[in-house]
């Protein structure tokens, strides 16, 4: 299994292939789905802006805490986590506003440029790791999303926050997977980063396997015996552990892209664990 | 290029260190026999610490498993207060789980355009929910049956009789200068004449009696000294229904209204909000106060909720101060300003709440209210005067209990066994892959769900009220899966480390605190995440982030004084040369 996935990190084109055609397959799942589709309290929490809100809110909580932790960014991390966090709930603010003026279209879209900016912002200070947990999460959460819609009549907000759930599976299973890389790096400095990612998250596929086992374990009676939601729930965690193992997985492939570059300092004097 | 390697093949990659210091401290040696003094020492603190913590959560949860343990018909039979107090003290579930108690609404909008009717359900609506979430009953449902019939689903902890109220009534308090006894008194003299004179007409010209005769109407009043020795005019239960046709009479409607037109401004007789009861007997006060409204409390700047006063301390234990704002303070001290030793009455949806002599000028624009003698029902009386007033009358034509929303108590029942037959699962899972070590995570997860439900009971002494609902359900079993992981991950460094080292104990500890930073800081991401859903959210997602933030710190809890202490305490404890992991 280790030299199976050893092979797949040499050749990244075929993780992206596949991690693109699922990602396309979510993408139309998700677009297709009609507002009948949506229950009313479900329509509520999206038209209110509190779900993307708490998304986006999420979303930098992971990038302060794994860019401190394993990027070893706090500074940068927390000073463009505060300025964003007060660029979205400004934008939030405004949803009153543009629910009253008949501009959600408009609102959802600087909605989504925030989002974008921040991850393009969380790139150019280089907390690489942060980024692809959070990017690795979204991904997860849309194929999730693009099976699940699918299979169920209507979309509930319980089987959205089961959704949201499979998105923080994904980031937990990266992050440890992340604190292996993060021990190898501070064991052997001296050696390529590289070689660390690959290590750490080869050291890692058993307790992703497992992880993803236990999950399916508690899912599978919620299939076979329960009924009506409960049996999406089941549904939800079948699929998104198969998807977070999956994404835990291949989350080093765009990794080793952006860390190509990484050189860790040889400067004995410095701290250990800091990295430029 | 190729990365795989044997797995001894990366002993260069452990934390460096980790074998030096076990083998130094290894049994035997000087070091070990330094450190077991002060190991077996924190060993027993955290023996006691997790006793402790066991002893506390299963104090928490009491209250919470006996309601689960409860069928709804025992529920159904327990005295109110021990029903409420209950409610109060327990989890309750969503109505998705337990069902709970739907109001048939009917709305007065018949007379509105089809465009102003739309505005003003929406604005009732809007109002419904306010009130009721304002008050803490948590995720109601309105449902618009047809263009005027709603009907509203809260759970099944609500108090039915404080809904209906707040749901009907329309929550505007108007303050109402009162009539002069004299012309109180020429107004009963005039409507006994014009009954008399009806009478005889009724007596001369038709076959049809009419209850009335001379003096009918002052007849069927008495006096009783009610509010700061004033004789009040009130009536006698057994007349109350008589008085009140006599006042819906039209006769007796255009005698008032003659009198009015002759002696403005107008009056009108309006009754209390309750009776009074003298020696076993209720009476019903009955005042004659103007008709147009000398002032609007509303919009007010607060209304708080505290023990009776002297004022109204006859009326009940509880309450509720009202501080108009700016504009109506200035006309309340005008009003009193200039209606020195008049009485005021305090009126709303029809009926005199209050009433009081003016001793001077009211600067301070604070009038109080009787609140009753529960804290719930001055309460839901604070939440129905600060909100906005209903744009319509509304009434509650039936109060009804439903079933819960998902397909009925099979689905929970079942739902409920999957959840039991999943922990089975991964208890056993746990178990075929970590042995005795998963044994105690088998009897982690139990700890761990005991748990997350005293945690959840925190919440409630903190003031915030859990529904157990599908979303918080979503949420406990996602902090079960971490649970699940979190040990997966420490387990699995364990076993590569006891494959390199054989002193069991320290190679315990050792990784024990090196896996530690990286739980507490997943532990910390999530905790946060659940903080931003309860803060940002409401109703379901609020639910979600409260029962995450349990069940994260459950399963934080329960891996650092379940799992961490009773392996050290077997590993150091009992000197164990062997791990069955």
């Amino acid at each position: 299994m280790e030299k199976t996935y050893a092979d797949l990190m040499d050749k990244p084109s075929v993780v992206f292939g596949i991690s693109g055609l699922l990602l396309a397959l979510g993408v139309v799942a998700v677009a297709t789905q009609g507002a009948s589709d949506l229950t009313n309290p479900l329509q509520r929490i999206l038209l209110s802006g509190e779900l993307f809100y708490s998304l986006f809110v999420a979303v930098l909580i992971v990038l302060v805490i794994i860019g401190w932790h394993i990027d070893d960014l706090p500074g940068k991390c927390i000073s463009l986590a505060v300025p964003l966090f007060f660029g979205g709930t400004i934008v939030r603010l405004l949803l009153p506003l543009a629910q009253s003026g008949g501009w959600l279209g408009e609102w959802n879209g600087v909605m989504l440029g925030v989002t974008i900016v921040s991850i393009y912002l969380a790139w150019r200070i280089q907390a690489r790791f942060a980024l692809i947990a959070i990017v690795s999460s979204l991904y997860a959460i849309i194929v999730t999303s693009g099976f699940i819609f699918g299979m169920v009549d209507h979309i509930t907000v319980p089987i959205v926050l089961g959704i949201m759930a499979v998105g923080a599976i994904s980031i937990v299973l990266i992050t440890l997977s992340y604190f292996r890389i993060k021990a190898l790096i501070r064991a052997a400095r001296r050696d390529a980063i590289k070689k660390h990612i690959v290590m750490g998250t080869m050291l890692s596929i058993r307790f992703t396997v497992l992880s993803g086992g236990a999950i399916i374990l508690l899912a599978l009676p919620f299939i076979i015996l329960a009924e009506d939601s409960f049996r999406s729930f089941g549904l939800i965690f079948l699929i998104g552990s198969l998807v977070s193992m999956y994404t835990a997985l291949a989350a080093p492939a765009p990794l080793l892209m952006a860390t190509s570059d990484l050189v860790i300092s040889s400067n004995p004097n410095r701290k250990q664990g800091k990295r430029r | 290029m190729s990365y795989v390697m044997r797995r001894k093949g990366m002993n260069k990659y452990r934390v460096p260190g980790a074998e030096l210091n076990a083998k130094n401290s290894a049994p035997g040696t000087r070091n070990s026999e330094i450190n077991n003094g002060g190991t077996d020492i924190f060993t027993r603190i955290t023996v006691i610490v997790l006793i402790a913590v066991t002893w506390l959560g299963c104090f928490l949860v009491f209250p919470t498993f006996r309601l689960w343990l409860l069928s709804p018909d025992e529920i159904a039979q327990l005295p109110l207060e021990d029903r409420l107090t209950l409610f109060h003290q327990a989890t309750v579930p969503g109505i998705d789980l337990a069902g709970g108690s739907a109001f048939t609404m009917q709305a007065d909008a018949a007379r509105l355009t089809d465009r102003a009717r739309e505005q003003t359900l929406g604005h009732l609506i809007s109002i419904w929910r306010t009130r009721l979430l304002d008050f803490g009953i948590l995720e109601p449902e309105i449902i618009q049956n047809d263009v005027m019939s709603f009907q509203v689903h809260v759970p099944i902890s609500a108090d039915t009789g404080l809904v209906r109220k707040m749901l009907q009534q329309s929550g505007q308090v108007t303050l109402h200068l009162f009539k002069d006894g004299n012309e109180v008194q020429g107004l009963r003299q005039r409507i006994d004449n014009v009954l008399q004179e009806k009478t005889l007409a009724d007596t001369n010209g038709t076959s049809e009696k009419s209850p009335s005769g001379m003096g009918a109407f002052s007849r069927m009043l008495a006096s009783l000294t009610v509010d700061e020795e004033i004789i009040d005019i009130v009536v006698k239960e057994e007349n109350l229904t008589a008085v009140r046709r006599l006042l819906a009479d039209s006769t007796v409607k255009q005698s008032i209204r003659g009198y009015n037109l002759a002696n403005p401004p107008a009056g009108a007789f309006t009754w209390a909000s309750e009776p009074i009861e003298r020696n076993g007997q209720r009476f019903y006060p009955l005042y004659f106060i103007n008709q147009d409204v000398d002032l609007n409390a509303q919009p007010l700047s607060a209304a708080q909720v505290d023990e009776a006063s002297e004022v109204t301390v006859a009326r009940g234990a509880y309450a509720v101060r009202l501080t108009l704002q700016e504009g109506g303070r200035e006309s309340l001290a005008n009003l009193s300003d200039t209606n020195t030793g008049n009485r005021l009455a305090i009126k709303m949806d029809g009926q005199v709440h209050m009433t009081l002599i003016i001793q001077g000028r009211i600067p301070d624009g604070r009038v109080e209210l009787p609140g009753g003698n529960t804290v719930d029902e001055a309460r839901a009386l604070s939440v129905l005067l600060m909100s906005d007033i209903l744009p319509t009358p509304v009434e509650v034509t039936s109060v009804e209990m439903i079933p819960p929303s998902v397909q009925g108590d099979a689905a929970v029942r079942n739902g409920l066994l999957a959840l039991g037959a999943g922990i089975v699962l991964m208890s056993i899972f746990f178990i075929v892959l970590y042995r005795a070590t998963g044994g105690i995570v088998a009897l982690g997860f139990v700890y761990h769900l005991l748990m997350t439900v005293a945690l959840l009971r925190l919440w409630i002494l903190a003031g915030i009220t859990p529904l157990l609902t599908l979303s918080s359900l979503i949420g406990i079993l996602f902090s079960i899966l971490i649970f699940a992981i979190v040990h997966i991950w420490c387990f699995e460094q364990i076993k590569e480390s006891l494959n390199e080292n054989t002193v069991v104990r320290q190679t315990v500890a050792l990784m024990f605190d090196s896996v530690q930073p990286a739980l507490i800081w997943i532990h910390v991401l999530l905790l946060s995440v659940s903080i931003g859903c309860i803060v940002i959210g409401s109703e379901a997602l609020t639910d979600f982030g409260l029962a995450l933030f349990a069940g994260i710190g459950s399963s934080f809890l329960t891996f650092f004084v379940w799992t961490r202490t009773l392996l050290s305490a077997l590993t150091e404890g009992w000197d164990l040369k062997k791990l069955s992991i």
